[in-house]
């Protein structure tokens, strides 16, 4: 995965529709059949209650998707701006949490994504595979967070390695990576 | 993680779409149903059959139309909460389950967190005491609770307690409360009763889990980062917790979804032996005599229960230790 458009020390990142367009279709598959189902037969109480509970959550799931879809980050070397419906900044210098994840439905645990969460402070920043450069961003916080000495988890750790991503020689052993 | 869950949950509605086909299907497969049997019985007894009465039945629940169109039918009452009519009993299945759906969910899920509870300290105490007095009695117990059944368990129990100790430990509540309203006392007679119950449904389960915990920690227990550890001077305790009971209790709680079914149809037989008001018994007479609504409900709600308790874990899992596996390589 490459950055979409390099500036310099400044490089951006944006969800591609190709890549969010599962995305937009699984909200869908949830939110269309329980409409159907309420708009055409009458439900009770508890199935009520658990169809709207899906209902619910594809409906917070596809307004995600389009917030995240609708945003693009800016990184340089001192921070990570994100630009859509909310602004945010991190300031490498300030960063103090780094937490990389991997999802997989499946049981070989195959055909996943990953999800990086970013803070500094009260800035918050999460991002998964499908961006645009997403190694790239991943690679600058992993030497930043070793750089700051932050505590990474095992299962951090893990992914990194699987990205491709070396720390420092010594980090994986110190307290730090625990 | 939302991400996760909706990955999660479209998965699992095709899954319980092909187990209501599934079910649908197998009650269907025996030639008739249940009113070509009840005619049948009826003039093997030289007695006459209200067929008025039968074809109104047939037609009020579709039994006329094709296969395909009874299915949509039932999925269609079960969603709307209606879970059909019971011919056997002669009643709606609400009425007919009244309160044993609850009660087997009671059952189920005491039994899991008793499994729990017990197999935790006990599969811990043995890892770290590996091949010591005490570890080799649990052991003995853990093999003996894996090889006795629970229904010989239960008719053990029942027996014993009944020779020896005059009581009756069947049933989930006092007789008083079996038809009576749910309040005080009747909640804390089903908290008196179900004890027993769970210790013999879950004796098995436990004995499992302590075996495949211990197994996991120590496998972790003997790796270089906890000899390292040890090493640096880290307290054993806080060892133990922060690093390879971390990593040990992933098969532990992968295991939640194993776990149900086994509970659920150990259960079943358990209930029969114990006289529990619970699904087992009920669910039998239903499949013997093809009652369609009341056995194929029974069925979605355990099929149900197996299918969340296996979405729970897998969730629990992934937020526990959201890693790639290395041996299969970047996937995303």
């Amino acid at each position: 995965m490459m950055p979409a458009d390099s500036m310099g020390a400044e490089t951006r990142h944006a969800y591609p529709a190709s890549a969010m367009l599962g995305d937009y279709l699984r909200a869908a598959a949830g939110l269309v059949p329980v409409g159907v189902v309420f708009a055409t037969v009458p439900v009770g109480a508890v199935a009520a209650g658990i169809l709207g509970g899906f209902a619910a959550i594809f409906g917070v799931f596809g307004v995600r998707t389009a917030l995240r879809h609708g945003t693009s980050l800016e990184m340089t070397d001192s921070e990570l701006r994100a630009r859509g419906l909310w602004h945010t900044t991190i300031r490498w210098d300030e960063l103090d949490r780094m937490r990389l994840a991997y999802y997989s439905t499946r049981r070989d645990r195959r055909s996943g994504w990953m999800q990086l969460d970013l803070s500094a402070g009260a800035a918050r920043v999460r991002l998964d595979s499908r961006i645009e450069g997403f190694d790239q961003v991943v690679r600058h916080a992993a030497h930043v967070a070793a750089a700051r000495g932050l505590g990474l988890t095992e299962a951090t750790m893990s992914n990194l390695e699987a990205l491709g991503i070396a720390l420092p020689e010594g980090y994986a052993e110190s307290g730090a990576a625990r | 993680m939302l991400g996760y869950l909706v990955h999660r949950i479209l998965i699992m509605i095709p899954t319980l779409i092909a187990i209501s086909l599934l079910i649908f299907i197998i009650i269907h497969l025996p030639p008739g149903d249940y009113f070509s049997t009840y005619i049948a019985e009826l003039q093997s007894q030289g007695e006459k059959a209200n067929l008025a009465k039968i074809a109104f039945l047939k037609a009020q629940y579709g039994f006329d139309r094709p296969l395909w169109e009874q299915y949509l039918f039932w999925v269609g009452g079960l969603i709307q909460g209606d879970m059909g009519y019971s011919f056997l009993y002669d009643l709606p299945v609400n009425r007919v389950v009244g309160d044993r759906l609850f009660l087997t969910f009671l059952v189920s899920f005491t039994t899991i967190v008793f499994t729990y509870l017990v197999a935790f300290p006990i599969g811990v105490y043995s890892a770290t005491h590996q091949y010591s007095l005490a570890d080799y009695g649990l052991t003995f117990f853990g093999f003996l609770g894996l090889a006795t059944p629970s229904f010989l368990l239960a008719l053990l129990l029942v027996y014993f307690a009944n020779v020896y100790f005059g009581i009756s430990v069947g049933g989930l509540m006092d007789p008083r409360y079996v038809d009576a309203p749910w309040g005080w006392g009747k909640i804390m007679s089903v908290f008196a009763h179900i004890w027993i119950p769970v210790i013999v449904i879950g004796t098995a389960g436990t004995a499992g889990m302590i075996r495949r915990l211990r197994a996991n920690l120590l496998d972790e227990l003997q790796k270089q980062y906890v000899v390292t550890a040890r090493a640096k001077g880290l307290p054993p305790t806080k060892l133990l917790f922060k690093y390879p009971l971390r990593l040990a209790l992933n098969p532990f709680i992968s295991d939640i979804g194993s776990l149900l079914p086994h509970v659920i149809s150990g259960a079943a037989v358990v209930s029969i032996v114990m006289s529990l008001p619970t699904t087992g018994p009920m669910l039998l007479d239903a499949l013997r005599s093809q009652d369609m609504f009341l056995a194929g409900s029974f069925l979605m709600f355990m099929a149900s229960l197996t299918v969340i308790g296996v979405f729970l874990s897998d969730l629990a899992l992934a937020a526990l230790d959201p890693r790639i596996r290395l041996h299969v390589g970047r996937q995303t």
